[in-house]
């Protein structure tokens, strides 16, 4: 799978998906409008992912988080949505970071123990069969044989398997978020955090 | 909104998980349906794939290291003795701290060449390596992993696409892994390791790094300085096309010096050539044979109106006397 569509994809996973959490973090203020934080990040995504060349986006967590305020300014405006395309004019929110330093990057030790710790989390069975297919690369039959299970429930364990990930990875690692945090405000205080409207 | 922001991601955790099992066409329609049916779709979707890719990505790595490399902690002396062991006895030590499977059926081999040479191997996967002059590399597949380690010179890669076997090639304390690609890694003295993708995608990492590895995609080129960060360099094809000139036994220059021209040279023959300092700086722009030095420098000459003189081992190029 190497379409556009998973490029896509595997950008978020790299670039965004680590720091959800923190991302989360920042939308407190939600609460008091009466919104589903959930319905707020997806949609965070999917105006991410529509731009035409993620390779304007230089910061991607900060823009994942104004990205979010402008939704839920949007939402609170009730204008309905704004168009795609120009949501995603990556010069309205992505802006620089003060200082170079300031550029951080979650280390990638720290990425492969929130895996293998959400990884523990998972049943067994989800757990084996997202490994034997993701990992190991088998194929459906091959999973199904090596499990001892049908290839539907090869299809039901992944399914299982990426919605409890979805859960475990969006909460994020305690240790994790506390860190990145200190370093996240300085390249994001110039948000435009309250609505005018 | 129609579905609850649950719902959303249960229908993305599905599509994620059928579209990386395989859709038929009836599927894929419904599905690219459905991703344009509400505005959280694209972006559920995206995060439940984005899933697979985390898990494959980091536990891929984290099975390559562990499996290659000591923990962290251990001295520099046991961390070069356990990397494809010294010997065989390291080989055995290195069993005994990682249990015995990943050891047991590998066997070392060595493959290399001599200046002016090019030798293809193929490897028993079905991938290819083509070594360049004066290049050596030692391979040692086993159940899980097919390693490579660039002892020196240059290597070209053909990999057979085989996702339960990472590829990696080691040069140095940079690791490269194919992600079912052609790429080189080469090794020259006085110069930082460095990889060509010719196609696919690889990914590199320092052996003891903590940080992401760096993937670099088809067309281009990473460095890896000894006293600094990996990093991608853009290179345009033509550029490419003539670094892989060796393959077909021939080193193509663009505009390059004498000076610089020679000294390639003399990585592919012991024939040396010898330039006048009054030309060095004087370019070339062809494509020649890489093990014939003297051939090469008469085609200068001709080009450039220079004389040429072989003495023995040596052939100097020089200005011409009026």
């Amino acid at each position: 799978m190497s379409d556009d569509l998973s490029d896509r994809s595997r950008w978020l996973a790299i670039n965004v998906l680590p720091h959800e959490a923190l991302i989360r973090s920042k939308l407190n203020d939600i609460r008091s409008y009466n919104l589903d934080i959930e319905d707020v990040i997806q949609e965070t995504y999917t105006r991410m992912l529509s731009v035409p060349s993620l390779e304007t986006i230089r910061h991607p967590k900060q823009y994942a988080v104004k990205t979010a305020k402008a939704i839920i300014i949007d939402h609170v405006r009730h204008a309905r949505v704004v168009s795609i395309a120009s949501a995603g004019r990556s010069d309205t929110v992505d802006v620089p970071e003060r200082s170079a330093t300031a550029e951080e990057r979650l280390e990638f030790q720290e990425e492969v123990a929130a895996v293998e710790e959400a990884l523990a989390a998972l049943p067994e069975k989800c757990r084996m069969t997202l490994l034997l297919r993701r990992v190991e690369g088998l194929p459906q039959k091959e999973v199904a044989h090596r499990l001892g299970i049908s290839e539907k429930m090869v299809e039901r364990h992944m399914t299982d398997s990426i919605k409890h990930l979805i859960k475990l990875f969006g909460r994020g690692r305690k240790t994790r978020v506390q860190t990145s945090n200190r370093a996240f405000e300085i390249g994001g205080s110039d948000v435009v955090d309250k609505p005018t409207g | 909104m129609s579905s609850t922001s649950q719902q959303v991601d249960e229908q993305a955790a599905k599509w994620a998980a059928l579209r990386d099992l395989g859709l038929t066409p009836q599927q894929e329609a419904e599905f690219q349906h459905w991703l344009k049916a509400d505005k959280r779709h694209l972006g559920a979707y995206a995060r439940a794939e984005g899933v697979l890719i985390r898990v494959e990505r980091s536990h891929g790595w984290a099975r390559d290291i562990s499996s290659i490399l000591p923990p962290v902690k251990t001295s520099p002396w046991t961390r070069r003795r356990l990397f494809f062991g010294g010997s065989l006895a390291a080989g055995f030590a290195a069993a005994g701290v990682f249990g015995v499977a990943l050891w047991k059926k590998s066997r070392r081999q060595i493959y290399a060449t001599g200046k002016g040479e090019v030798r293809e191997i193929l490897l028993a996967d079905g991938s290819v390596a083509k070594l360049n002059t004066a290049s050596t590399i030692e391979v040692q597949y086993t159940d899980d992993a097919r390693m490579i380690r660039l002892v020196a010179g240059e290597a070209l890669f053909d990999v057979a696409k085989n996702k339960a076997r990472p590829f990696v090639v080691r040069a140095n304390d940079t690791l490269v892994r194919a992600v079912g690609t052609s790429f080189t890694v080469s090794m020259l003295p006085r110069n930082p390791v460095r990889v060509l993708v010719k196609e696919g995608v690889v990914e590199l990492k320092r052996a003891d790094a903590t940080a992401a590895p760096l993937r670099v995609g088809a067309n281009s080129q990473a460095i890896a300085p000894h006293d600094g960060p990996i990093r991608a360099v853009p290179i345009d094809r033509s550029k490419l096309v003539r670094n892989l000139a060796w393959e077909y036994g021939r080193l193509a220059f663009d505009d390059q010096t004498l000076e610089a021209a020679a000294s390639e040279y003399a990585r592919y023959s012991d024939i040396r050539i010898v330039v006048d300092p009054a030309i060095a700086n004087k370019t070339i722009t062809g494509s020649f044979v890489s093990n014939d030095p003297i051939g090469f420098a008469r085609n200068a000459g001709a080009l450039l109106d220079l004389q040429v003189e072989v003495n023995g081992r040596e052939v100097k190029i020089f200005r011409r006397s009026p």
